[in-house]
């Protein structure tokens, strides 16, 4: 019975684990894109600016 | 971010965690005489959301396909990349959980006889063939025409692959467990809250992908122009 | 009718090219005869039952199709001819069904070369049982290959990675169409109700209806340039 029920509880855990682990790699993987278009924006004004 | 969506973020994340826990303490037990099943069955309640955003995903990218073909502006070539995107990543979550589910509930980790795995595994495949399309065509046009065309191939597809795969084995698998009695009303409000957060998460992570793809998008064109 | 005239002049073009090298014709044929072999090895010669057969088969064609379409437009790319091609005073589809209709002719002629040397490489005589309904079969199935296939075709003909792409779009879009054939033929092999021939030849036409039409109203956008 209470091998059963470990059994069950990870079945359960692994898959409540790897559904919200997804979606917050996903998050972090855009995160991570958000933060790199900035620098890029960052110094291309930079440029811009010591052109003008 | 919007001020509005930061609220809408925050709200969300408070009703996810209340999704996570009311489906894990708050609905009771279905009847099922063995304990393994009874307890997996708690899967369901991500299981079935992902699928859901994972076709609305898919929809959206059916949607923008034609209105693109028939336009030709891009903001519709945007919108369907994006939303393919997000759509794996949901749908790859349906894949992963059905598995673990059925493991628990069936004994077995795969059934081919099971359509609606069998026509996830297919979609998944299709729209992941979406986005490899999409990477490796260089030519911006042509690449956006390409995608359009196949995102509404693949969508026309699929429930023709579920009619197929549902027919390919003479016997009928056996109903999961959650039909066996349906829903209380309390297994009713933890699916439907997760259902609800889940479509939110889809909105609210297709607005920001938009908007930083549109971004990067931008910065590829000054940085074509400065070259010139 | 115009349109018929000029799906036929291409049909022909496509023939008298490749009957000057023939290239194709011997690669794909000898293409089903190696994967059957190959089979028969990795099925450590064991006597295979008839789904294995037929689905063996069916993997051949589907791969020996692949083959051939993924030449189909490249060929014309290559040389630069497509866009003579697309400056004939011809609709687009006309250049998409002729291509199509010159694609399954194709794929039937190899299936029907090796179809007498199957039941030899299988000692299995049930599966000639009905020749011309089998044709039939063969008719419908290439069909369904060759409609999704000349679509992605054009597609990927302008890419680096033309031949890597084409399948991995194309089979899982074709799916139903291998199902339904190897339904069908195992059904013409032993005809027993439980490969309900019907519900399947139903789906198969209409597969090869809804994606004849979407081809038809989508591959101007695949070609236009």
């Amino acid at each position: 019975m209470e091998k059963e029920l470990t059994t069950a509880l990870t079945y359960v855990a692994v898959a409540y684990g790897i559904t919200w682990a997804i979606i917050f790699i996903y998050l972090v993987f855009i995160g991570r894109k958000a933060r790199k278009v900035e620098k890029e924006v960052k110094s291309l004004k930079e440029i811009l600016e010591n052109k003008s | 971010m919007s001020k509005r969506d930061e609220v809408i973020s925050w709200i969300t994340l408070g009703l996810a965690l209340l999704a996570v826990y009311l489906s894990l303490i708050y609905t009771p037990f279905i009847n099922e005489p063995k304990l393994i099943p009874r307890v997996a069955q708690k899967i369901f309640y991500f299981h079935v959301p992902g699928a859901w955003v994972g076709f609305l995903a898919f929809f959206v990218v059916f949607v923008c396909s034609i209105a693109f073909l028939k336009t030709s502006d891009r903001r519709y070539d945007s919108i369907a990349q994006v939303s393919a995107e997000i759509g794996i990543i949901f749908s790859t979550i349906t894949l992963v959980t059905g598995p673990i589910w059925g493991k628990a509930a069936w004994g077995a980790w795969w059934d081919w006889g099971e359509p609606r795995l069998v026509t996830f595994l297919v979609l998944w495949l299709l729209y992941i063939g979406y986005l490899i399309l999409n990477r490796s065509v260089a030519e911006d046009f042509r690449r956006a025409r390409y995608a359009a065309v196949f995102g509404i191939v693949a969508f026309v597809d699929v429930p023709i692959v579920f009619l197929s795969v549902r027919w390919y084995r003479t016997v009928h698998p056996s109903q999961p467990i959650l039909e066996r009695g349906g829903l209380s009303p309390e297994m009713k409000l933890a699916f439907f809250l997760s259902l609800f957060v889940f479509t939110v998460l889809f909105y609210l992570i297709l607005k920001t992908r938009l908007s930083l793809f549109n971004m990067e998008d931008e910065v590829k064109e000054i940085k074509e122009k400065m070259e010139e | 009718m115009r349109s018929f005239y000029q799906i036929i002049a291409l049909l022909i073009k496509d023939f008298t090219a490749e009957l000057r090298t023939k290239e194709l014709f011997t690669s794909m044929i000898v293409f089903v005869l190696l994967t059957l072999v190959t089979f028969n090895f990795a099925f450590s010669g064991s006597r295979l039952s008839l789904e294995v057969t037929v689905g063996a088969i069916w993997v051949a064609f589907l791969f020996a199709a692949n083959l051939g379409l993924s030449r189909s437009f490249v060929r014309e790319v290559d040389k630069n001819c497509l866009e003579g091609l697309l400056l004939c005073p011809a609709e687009r589809y006309v250049i998409y069904f002729g291509k199509a209709a010159g694609n399954l002719i194709f794929i039937l002629t190899v299936e029907l070369l090796t179809l007498p040397i199957l039941p030899l490489f299988f000692s299995n005589n049930s599966l000639l049982k009905d020749p011309i309904k089998l044709f039939g079969v063969f008719i419908l199935g290439s069909a369904g290959i060759s409609f999704i296939g000349t679509l992605f075709s054009a597609m990927t003909a302008n890419l680096k990675a033309r031949e890597l792409l084409l399948p991995l779009l194309a089979f899982p879009v074709l799916t139903p169409v291998l199902i339904a054939s190897v339904k069908l033929t195992l059904y013409l092999a032993n005809p027993s109700p439980i490969y309900e021939p019907g519900r399947w030849l139903q789906l198969l036409i209409v597969y090869d209806i809804i994606f004849s039409v979407l081809a038809y109203i989508t591959f101007e956008f695949v070609v236009e340039e």
